[in-house]
């Protein structure tokens, strides 16, 4: 039944309203059951609307559900409409499928474990639902929409939702900051799909995705690079790919249920998923079959290497997020959309898994977020499932069989083939094949560093001397939604078997035939002839490598500590950002240290070498953590090494160089007007305009003497005025 | 002799032919709610004083029955049949549109009434809901009248109960005020029409719509005949301008509007503009629609002027009845831009405003009576200050009233006001002049709809405001506020199915003449 999907999207607007609207009435409790079912019931509807095929083939495929015309500008219509197809029910799946899990896991991670030793409600615990709710509403609005303005509407309001959660500790100036951010970066995206949307509807005369994009109107000239490249800023500003990428470290000072739902599985993927749902567009736009998968390496190797260094884990999930959606893109942008949507659902499931056991861990070790305070917690009891969480998604992460990720990572890789021969389904407008192998080793190198950096992480969390914290066990449902990701993270792979079957590939059926040249397919299935026993080698071993590494260097040795030397970047929870308020209130002027306010002297700082973790509020009390300062002496190595790492650490600087490049010339500006400009309009409209209005309003009042002899004075007036008219209209005839 | 008298005056079956059936079934919401006012004054002479709430629910039936009657009754029709009661009624699908909103507004005041009522202290329910049905009669009347004759004794029959109904609070001297000013203006403005009305007939011989439309297009108006016409239109729109409240006709409004009681003032608002308007649509596109150079320039001038000074004199308002009366003048202003510009878009475009304009009025004038004390506190703009504290649901609604009449979208105002605005584009020439200034004082009159939403949401009350202690309105005013915020939002959204549907009614319009030859 392809109608359920309208009921996909309707219910968890609803939970949004109900919330929204009588919240204060509802239990704590209340709230989160109901934003959680509501996304449970939109979940049922979706599997409903995706066992279609089983049920009739006729309707699957089918735009246009729900069909409602807008007129608004003269003929042209504006048809609203929503779609069940392949792509939108799997992308509906994931969303209402994750976001219900993560709704789940949400009722007991934004509790606190309080004094007395029971679980107490966060601040605005109903409003996070609501605002929950409002984001997997907005994301099925995006992904089901039939048409590109509807998609505006899903696309809008997911940045507004993202914007509302990253920064829902409101009282955290840095997470403020951090939710400014995306939305500014977003907001770019937003301007690119906007014009992009009008590139297409101006040439083809059509917003929906069935008659717009596979119109002949749009040809194959420069109006489709045009539309191909605004697209694209809009897809690289949602998925954090270069160079609108710096949004999304900075968006994990959010709730970690936020990060895992929003900027994990399922907001930042709505770029790939732009890209797949224009595919006819950007198949054959010449500009964007070489853009895109270049874009895509280069994010995908520059996140990876950032990650390196990080020693906030959130931070390094954040870049390997960013890391991992580089590949979607390099897939997507060679044509093996299959490839990408692979990646994409397995990626959902594995990296919300890692997301939730950080998150797990975090909430157990009450806030705390730096990596370098962990360790040894595999053996505690109370971070058990989390653990195990923990090393699946890792394994998975890291291409290692049987997991998800080895799957999806090498229909991705298998993509490009390694030693530049043409493969089956190459697409000649696009990059050489030459080109193709050196992105394809760029792959297999961040696939490397994946590794090294996702068993660093292991390795600081779980390994080692066991942390001074104390962690307390987290409620059941967080553990049960572990246990039913980490399910998902080692059986999601087996949907496609290269060689063996490939159940993609017969889902994506309805949509492969909209995208071909003559005969050809331009869509690239997942490889299922034959196995690249040579690459599928060298992709596992790169994975195998960067484990081995990883776990060698420390365990074997010193790097642990030298770790403990490193500048460090690690939020601040609430509590530590107010007990720091607190204590700089009592001396006086001292500045508030906010971590990601990344003032240009900050970031020199940084990469000089220089510690930048301020006294830190402690957490366990009893003994100071704080991070031994580096003594001055002169050391290129070390020298190189710190600024090396400062520069990693700060995603090579790309804040600092946005700020100088726009900011501060926004800012100059700005003061410019506010100082020149700004007073004396603002004088000309208030002085000028609204005082003519109200000196008019004031004079005009005085007509109003409450004399009904006057009023009939007033009708006499016109009346004798309309006489005069028509004895003049009489005269001149 | 008295049966050979009765023998020569034997009416034959040809005769009744000849005078053609009486189509009863056209004017089923007249006989609803005209006959419950007599059901209505009977009942309350034979009820209990207990069982008097009675009445109010008798009569709320009775006109949501008569406005749903528009959909059974005996009508539309199209083509050479589209009048009936030998011409004097119009039987199309205008008059289904209109019917809706004009009874369905009476229906829903009367709703509210009972809150208001018990709350100012007024026992005298019986006369209320009776005069109110009449004026309600009186209004659906005026929006059929296809005959001079019908249409004066519509107006004189909905004014005549507003008349009363607006003096009708007993122990307030505003209201007593308010109703004799209204009856001494609007007789001053009823002669200038009657007068005008009896100039037409004297040039075209005849009062009904169609005869006169056919004469007008059949015989160039030169000569002293020109004369008599132009000035038949001249003293007709002075009638008009009066009721609709054009600038300089309009000064009456505020001092009614303020001293009536306010669900009066509401129908007054909505229900009056919304049948002058009607018979407006009727009349200068119909009737004078052969002269249109004539009449044009009038109109042209009175809604700039309007538009001006309406939103103007809002401005430095105090009093929210009163703001919200100028409100009424300046959109009065709005609409005659729909007559002006009159193309296909201004026709569907200004039933489609009339129909958004029905339901944001009524929106802002629910909140308002809601809010209104006992003795008439509560209605300074000051006494909203902290209204979202006190009454979230309110203070929301009246929001969405206001930001609908401002014309912010996705409300039904922005629609409406693009709709008239686009038109007045598309006619061309001098008429862009007029969407000029409908867009600059839409500007002003933003601020002085900001400032209430201001007041209500960041205004501290200076101290504890008199309407504190009102409590939450009753079932029904919260029905009516909900039917009317729903309408606000819901015709703003799925603006195209309102539109459809205006377009269908607007068809008709300047199409009287098609049964002349009947």
């Amino acid at each position: 039944m392809p109608e359920a999907i309208g009921l996909v999207v309707l219910l968890p607007l609803l939970g949004f309203l109900a919330i929204a609207l009588f919240g204060p009435r509802m239990s704590q409790r209340g709230a989160a059951y109901l934003a959680s079912g509501a996304v449970g019931l939109a979940f049922l509807a979706a599997v409903v609307t995706a066992l279609t095929p089983l049920i009739s083939s006729s309707n699957w495929g089918s735009y246009g559900l729900y069909k409602y015309d807008w007129t608004l500008s003269g003929s042209w219509k504006v048809t609203f409409g929503l779609a069940a197809d392949p792509l939108s029910v799997i992308m509906a799946l994931v969303v209402t499928g994750v976001g219900f899990l993560i709704h789940v896991y949400s009722i007991g991670y934004m509790t606190e474990l309080g004094e007395d030793g029971k679980r107490h409600y966060e601040k605005d615990y109903r409003r996070f639902f609501a605002y929950l709710n409002l984001f997997v509403f907005a994301m099925l609005l995006l992904i089901t929409a039939d048409n590109f303005i509807w998609l505006l509407v899903g696309w809008g309001n997911v940045g507004l939702s993202s914007f509302l959660l990253i920064g829902f500790y409101k009282n955290k100036p840095s997470a403020v900051a951090a939710a400014r951010k995306a939305f500014v970066m977003n907001t770019i995206g937003d301007v690119g799909l906007l014009l992009g949307m009008f590139v297409v509807i101006a040439n083809t005369g059509s917003a929906s995705f069935s008659q717009a994009l596979n119109s002949p109107n749009l040809g194959g000239g420069e109006w489709r690079e045009w539309a191909a490249m605004l697209l694209l800023i809009a897809a690289v500003a949602k998925s954090a790919q270069f160079p609108l990428q710096t949004w999304l470290p900075d968006a994990m000072e959010g709730p970690t249920p936020v990060s895992a739902l929003i900027h994990a599985a399922t907001m930042v993927t709505a770029g790939v998923y732009l890209i797949v749902r224009c595919h006819p567009l950007f198949g054959e736009s010449t500009v964007a079959t070489i853009v895109v998968p270049i874009i895509g390496a280069f994010t995908a190797f520059y996140a990876a290497t950032c990650a390196l260094v990080q020693t906030d884990l959130k931070r390094v999930l954040a870049y390997s997020t960013m890391s991992q959606l580089g590949y979607m893109f390099m897939a997507a942008g060679v044509g093996a959309y299959e490839a990408a949507m692979f990646h994409l659902v397995a990626h959902a499931f594995f990296k919300a898994l890692l997301f939730l056991s950080a998150g797990s861990i975090i909430h157990s070790l009450g806030g705390e977020q730096d990596m370098r305070n962990m360790g040894g917690l595999r053996k505690n009891p109370a971070t058990r499932t989390a653990w195990i969480g923990f090393t699946i998604g890792a394994l998975a992460l890291s291409g290692i069989p049987p997991f998800a990720g080895f799957f999806s990572k090498e229909a991705i890789l298998g993509s490009f083939p390694l030693f530049g021969q043409v493969t089956h389904h190459y697409n000649p407008i696009g990059l050489e094949p030459m080109y193709l192998s050196v992105i394809g080793w760029v792959g297999l190198l961040t696939a490397f560093m994946t590794a090294f950096y996702m068993f660093r992480a292991y390795m600081l969390v779980f390994e080692g001397p066991e942390t001074r914290l104390h962690p307390h066990s987290n409620p059941g449902s967080m553990n049960f939604v572990l246990v039913v990701l980490s399910f998902f993270s080692v059986v999601g792979g087996f949907l496609a078997m290269p060689g063996l079957w490939n159940l993609l590939h017969n889902w994506f059926q309805p949509l492969l035939k909209t995208f071909h040249r003559g005969d050809e397919e331009l869509w690239f299935p997942i490889q299922t002839e034959r196995l690249e026993v040579v690459e599928l080698a060298l992709g596992v071993g790169a994975g195998v490598a960067g484990i081995v590494l990883a776990v060698g260097l420390y365990s074997l040795t010193r790097q642990r500590s030298a770790d403990n030397l490193q500048p460090t970047l690690t939020s601040h929870t609430e509590e530590q950002v107010r007990a720091e308020e607190a204590s700089s209130h009592s001396r006086q002027g001292a500045p508030i240290f906010t971590p990601r306010a990344l003032d240009e002297a900050e970031i020199r700082r940084v990469i000089a070498g220089r510690d930048l973790s301020p006294t830190r509020p402690e957490a366990s009390g009893d003994q100071p953590r704080l991070r031994p300062v580096l003594k001055k002496r002169l050391n290129p190595v070390k020298l190189g090494r710190q600024g090396l790492t400062g520069f990693l650490l700060y995603g090579w600087g790309f804040d600092l160089l946005y700020n100088l490049l726009f900011a501060w010339p926004g800012n100059l500006t700005a003061k410019f007007i506010a100082r020149f400009v700004e007073p004396e309009t603002e004088k000309a409209v208030d002085y000028g305009l609204g005082g003519a209005a109200w000196e008019g309003s004031k004079a005009s009042r005085k007509t109003e003497t409450g004399l009904a002899r006057n009023y009939a004075l007033g009708i006499l007036f016109g009346t004798v005025a309309l006489l005069i008219y028509v004895a003049v209209q009489t005269v001149q005839r | 002799m008295i049966s050979s008298i009765l023998a020569q005056v034997t009416i034959t079956q040809a005769d009744l032919d000849k005078l053609g059936k009486v189509e009863w079934g056209a004017l089923w919401p007249a006989w609803l709610a005209g006959g419950g006012v007599l059901i209505v004054l009977l009942a309350d002479l034979v009820l209990p004083k207990t069982q008097r709430w009675l009445l109010s629910w008798v009569s709320f039936v009775l006109l949501a029955l008569a406005a749903a009657s528009s959909f059974w009754m005996d009508m539309p029709r199209t083509g050479s049949n589209a009048t009936v009661f030998q011409n004097m009624i119009a039987a199309d699908e205008m008059s289904r549109f209109l019917a809706i909103i004009v009874l369905g507004v009476a229906a829903l005041i009367v709703l509210a009434s009972p809150d208001y009522l018990s709350r100012i202290g007024i026992e005298a329910t019986g006369e209320y809901y009776a005069l109110v049905m009449a004026a309600a009669t009186g209004m659906w009347l005026l929006t059929v009248a296809a005959h001079f004759m019908v249409f004066f004794v519509a107006l004189e029959l909905f004014s005549l109960a507003l008349y009363i109904l607006c003096g009708f609070l007993p122990r307030s001297i505003r209201s007593h005020e308010s109703g004799f000013k209204y009856f001494l203006l609007s007789s001053f403005a009823s002669a200038f029409l009657l007068y005008g009305i009896a100039l037409i007939f004297g040039a075209t011989g005849s009062t009904e719509y169609g005869k006169i439309q056919a004469y007008l297009a059949d015989n160039n108006i030169a000569g002293n005949n020109g004369i008599l016409v132009l000035f038949g239109v001249a003293m007709i729109t002075v009638g008009f301008a009066f009721k609709i409240s054009a600038v300089p006709f309009h000064m009456w409004t505020p001092d009614v509007y303020e001293g009536a009681p306010t669900p009066i003032t509401a129908l007054m608002a909505i229900g009056t503009k919304a049948a002058i308007v009607a018979a407006f649509l009727r009349v200068y596109p119909g009737v004078f629609g052969p002269i249109s150079d004539q009449w044009k320039p009038i109109l042209f001038v009175l809604a700039i002027v309007t538009m001006i000074g309406g939103n103007l004199l809002a401005v430095s308002q105090f009093n929210i009845k009163r703001l919200l009366s100028y409100s009424a003048v300046a959109h009065a202003g709005y609409l005659m831009i729909g007559l002006v510009a009159d193309n296909t878009l201004s026709r569907s475009g200004l039933l489609f405003y009339l129909l958004g304009y029905t339901v944001m009025t009524l929106a802002a004038f629910a909140v308002v009576m809601a809010v209104e004390g006992p003795q008439g506190e509560g209605l300074q703009i000051s006494d909203y200050a902290g209204l979202h504290k006190r009454h979230p649901w309110l203070a929301g609604i009246m929001t969405i009233a206001l930001l609908s009449l401002a014309g912010i979208p996705p409300t039904v105002g922005f629609f409406g006001k693009a709709f008239i605005f686009g038109a007045a584009i598309q006619s061309g020439g001098w008429n862009i002049a007029l969407a000029l200034v409908g867009i600059v004082t839409s500007v002003i009159a933003a601020y002085y709809y900001f400032r209430i939403i201001i007041q209500m949401y960041t205004a501290q009350p200076a101290s504890e405001p008199a309407t504190a202690r009102i409590g939450r309105p009753a079932a029904s005013l919260g029905f009516v506020l909900a039917v009317a915020v729903i309408g606000t939002l819901g015709l703003g959204i799925l603006a195209n199915f309102a539109l459809d549907w205006a377009n269908q009614a607007a068809a008709v319009i300047g199409q009287i003449t098609t049964n002349r030859g009947s």
